[in-house]
């Protein structure tokens, strides 16, 4: 179907995917995985300029595979660690991924939030609306090429990872 | 003063005879395999136990479990306690950790720090962050 749908948009019109699911191989355990993944990139490979925008993390993630830009959505409901935490298993998220804050479990809305997404460009700004949090923006950077953290991606620039214990 | 010398001569060989003397202290702490294996066996059952309570086993009335918000246990950080706990106003120690979870997001009843069941829990905890290097006080 999604083929279908493709066959008659120009190479140069940029794509805006919603999925739930993030059409990419983070960590299978906890089912940040899509097992079609490399399927679905090869029909959005053609074109230009491609924007994933995916859920089911409830965490802040940036990826670039080729010409496929992807960024996760917050959860509304609760935190979800980053697999990095588990200790037994090796996951596979991008370094380029600056990660949140660890949740305060004693503020429900800590950890969860909203994004404001501007696809002006035909690339994907992320404007990241964190209560009590610090705001986070994950935009296109065009001299790397990829979406990066425009204000932490530093590491010297980085908060440290919790501010609420 | 011979027959003395005589006794004691016989007291000790009949020591040496018995293996009262020769044979090696007794330890406390002596176990063989078969010991080790049930030891494993009785740690691995209550392991699993604590998993089952941790993925929706603590019957609970609203029905959010562990798991949701500590897949494989990971955030929960065992390794820091006791430590600090701001919102606590005390140093705490894991099990306090886990009532206040089982009070709030599970609404729940609190376990005595005692009870199998928080036991169970910290058993599996503790086995999912295994190989972590302990940090008590760390936040």
């Amino acid at each position: 179907m999604l083929l279908l749908n493709l066959d008659n948009v120009s190479k140069s019109t940029p794509l805006v995917v919603f999925s739930h699911s993030p059409l990419q191989k983070i960590y299978k355990g906890w089912n940040f995985w899509t097992d079609d993944a490399e399927e679905v990139q090869a029909l959005l490979k053609p074109f230009d300029k491609v924007n994933v925008l995916y859920g089911h993390v409830h965490q802040i993630q940036t990826n670039q595979i080729g010409n496929i830009s992807f960024n996760a959505a917050m959860g509304t409901s609760w935190p979800w660690p980053y697999p990095a935490t588990y200790k037994q298993q090796a996951s596979y998220l991008p370094k380029l991924t600056v990660n949140m804050n660890r949740a305060d479990p004693f503020f429900e809305r800590d950890a969860t939030g909203w994004q404001f997404i501007n696809m002006h460009t035909g690339r994907i700004d992320v404007n990241y609306q964190l209560p009590r949090n610090q705001n986070r923006v994950v935009a296109w950077d065009d001299e790397a090429g990829l979406p990066d953290d425009t204000q932490f991606q530093d590491a010297a620039d980085r908060i440290p990872p919790q501010t609420h214990y | 003063m011979r027959n003395r010398r005589t006794v004691l001569a016989i007291a000790v060989v009949t020591l040496v005879a018995t293996g009262i003397v020769t044979a090696p202290p007794t330890r406390a702490d002596n176990f063989t395999q078969a010991d080790l294996d049930l030891w494993q066996r009785e740690y691995q059952t209550v392991v699993t136990q604590g998993e089952k309570l941790f993925h929706g086993g603590l019957g609970n009335q609203n029905k959010v479990s562990c798991d949701q918000c500590h897949p494989n246990a990971a955030n929960t950080h065992a390794e820091t306690y006791p430590k600090f706990q701001q919102q606590l106003g005390k140093v705490a120690v894991l099990g306090e950790m886990i009532n206040w979870c089982i009070r709030n997001p599970l609404q729940g009843k609190p376990l005595a720090l005692d009870d199998p069941k928080m036991i169970a829990l910290q058993a599996y905890i503790l086995q999912e962050r295994r190989g972590v290097p302990l940090a008590p006080g760390k936040h």
